[in-house]
């Protein structure tokens, strides 16, 4: 019989909650150890693929549940790596709601002034960059036009890509390929890995326990690098620290399962999921149009035909992004374009792709077409 | 022509192909052709290669195959009784129905209360997926056999890396005026 490994600090999930806190604690000099359910991919492995079983199916994780399905990033360096990097900062409003009864629903201490330092320390990082008109996609240009054509605002957003480096692909829900988004793989990770974290990809954890000398001990599942449904074995490892930063999806299970021995959970694990706040509408581009209503014209004399051309979202009209307004029509609109595909679910109710979206065409009787992606 | 799975009878494999052809409707690959019920003037989900994603282990609902393309049936069937239709027997039940009777089944089956409905959900999304983003084939070879459904969404070529490039991205000017409340830095206050 093996001795049970041990490590100070064990980390479960490498997305934006794990990975920050792996750097600066083993900048400190803790012994820090991340378990990643997904697998560990880099630049050439994100391809410009559809096909089942390339980089877009293997960086995701859907769960078809009982009332609430999930889709997340896994991968090392979770929704990190399929996010669409637009890091606008939490207007003020915000951190000053009050729910039902009046009271202030952040806790005292958080608002987007004490916020504001730590903002600054992760654009930094990643980093942000501010861009310009003449960094925005065609996508971005034409929403641009169009909220000004309607009397409205619109901004370049704050993205976390290198744009010398994008090549306005439209693949980043794949992973970048060319190293421009500034996912967690080109920044914390490696700073991370420099202050000597170990990674270990492709390990599931399923609950935490209590070691006999008070140390938490994590259970893993090692899972299979092609079928995430397979697993191919199991272990544990003892640490004076857990955090768990699985994702919102994740995370609630294990502590459920961890009861036994942890002892019950607060009511609230498990329950008051939010969705992301995202509303996405369809846009059908009439080019025609475009041209003759927000005079816009390409270097190859066509007015848009751009929807493939781009990355997230790079413009947006923040003119409801207001506290004056009522609590529930404050919103930011943005354009982006949505990669096809269709969210699926397995016989097991674990799967690791999905992707949603549609696409309709004319029929016969129908005298107005229309194609397209999702975008919001 | 797209490769279709051979563990499915020459029933079950119309039954499916009907049912795509629901979801993402084509023209008619040939003059007799029941499956697809041809209210559309270009290719649709089964041209797409619906059966051959379906049979993909991948997908997670090849073993339920034979089983859903009976159910549907079975469900067209009592359809035509409760609607009244003579349906033509020489043809499997849900082939027989016409595009609307077809539409209007399968609308009852997707519909929330269902206890079947994931089932079906699920079958409808794989229709879609064909079309839209044929994930049975590498996305390239698919382009350069002229994917119906690819080519709707205008997918173009890529460079011959097989990689997507766009060096002319942007109008490259001011389109709108910023949000008055815009930091220095760019973002909400």
């Amino acid at each position: 019989m093996t001795a049970t490994e041990k490590t100070d600090v064990l980390i479960v999930g490498s997305g934006f909650g794990g990975s920050i806190a792996a750097y600066h604690l083993a900048a400190g000099g803790a012994k820090v150890t991340m378990l990643e359910r997904g697998p560990w991919l880099s630049g050439k492995d994100f391809e410009h693929d559809y096909l089942l079983g390339s980089s877009y199916t293997r960086v995701f994780d859907f769960v078809a549940g009982d009332g609430m399905s999930v889709l997340g990033g896994n991968c090392v360096g979770g929704g990190s790596v399929v996010y669409f990097a637009a890091l606008p900062r939490a207007p003020r409003y915000v951190f000053e709601r009050r729910g039902s009864i009046g009271r202030r629903m952040w806790p005292a201490s958080i608002s987007r002034s004490t916020l504001d330092p730590w903002y600054d320390r992760v654009s930094d990082a990643i980093p942000v960059t501010q861009q310009d008109w003449g960094d925005v996609t065609y996508a971005g240009g034409l929403w641009g036009a169009i909220c000004d054509h309607s009397g409205h605002t619109a901004n370049p957003v704050p993205v976390g890509v290198d744009n010398a480096r994008c090549v306005n692909c439209n693949w980043m829900m794949a992973g970048c390929r060319f190293d421009a988004k500034k996912s967690l793989l080109t920044n914390y990770l490696p700073a991370a890995l420099a202050h000597g974290v170990e990674i270990r990809d492709l390990h599931e954890v399923q609950k935490i326990s209590r070691a006999d000398n008070g140390d938490y001990r994590v259970h893993y599942n090692n899972i299979d690098g092609v079928d995430y449904r397979v697993t191919t074995g199991s272990g544990e490892i003892d640490a004076k620290i857990v955090i768990l930063a699985a994702g919102a999806g994740a995370t609630p299970p294990i502590l459920q399962r961890s009861e036994e021995s942890l002892g019950k959970m607060p009511y609230a694990v498990g329950r008051y999921f939010s969705g992301n706040g995202e509303r996405l509408n369809n846009a059908v581009i009439n080019d025609e149009r475009v041209a003759e209503v927000l005079g816009l014209r390409r270097p190859n004399g066509v007015a848009y035909e751009a929807n493939a051309i781009g990355k997230g979202p790079v413009v947006a009209c923040w003119d409801y992004v207001d506290g004056a307004l009522p609590e529930y029509e404050r919103f930011s609109m943005e354009q982006l374009y949505f990669p096809p595909g269709s969210a699926r679910s397995w016989p097991r109710r674990r799967t690791r792709r999905a992707r949603a979206g549609s696409a309709r065409r004319r029929r016969k009787s129908s005298s107005s077409g229309s194609r397209g992606s999702r975008s919001s | 022509m797209v490769a279709t799975p051979d563990f499915l009878d020459d029933v079950q494999k119309m039954t499916l192909e009907a049912y795509a052809d629901t979801i993402v409707p084509g023209v008619k690959r040939f003059p007799e052709d029941h499956a697809i019920a041809g209210v559309c003037d270009d290719p649709g989900s089964v041209e797409a290669g619906v059966l051959e994603l379906l049979a993909d282990p991948a997908t997670g609902v090849t073993a339920g195959l034979v089983p859903l393309s009976g159910m549907l049936n079975q469900h067209a069937a009592n359809y035509a009784v409760r609607e009244g239709l003579t349906l033509d027997e020489s043809l499997p039940a849900f082939v027989a129905l016409d595009y609307d009777h077809r539409t209007a089944l399968v609308g009852q089956l997707v519909a929330w209360g269902n206890p079947e409905r994931d089932g079906w959900v699920l079958l409808a999304q794989f229709s879609n997926m064909a079309f839209d983003i044929a994930p049975h084939r590498h996305t390239v070879e698919a382009l350069a056999e002229g994917h119906p459904g690819l080519t709707a969404l205008g997918i173009t070529k890529p460079d011959e890396d097989g990689l997507w490039r766009f060096p002319d991205f942007s109008y490259g000017r001011e389109l709108a005026k910023r949000h008055p409340n815009t930091t220095a830095s760019g973002r909400p206050e």
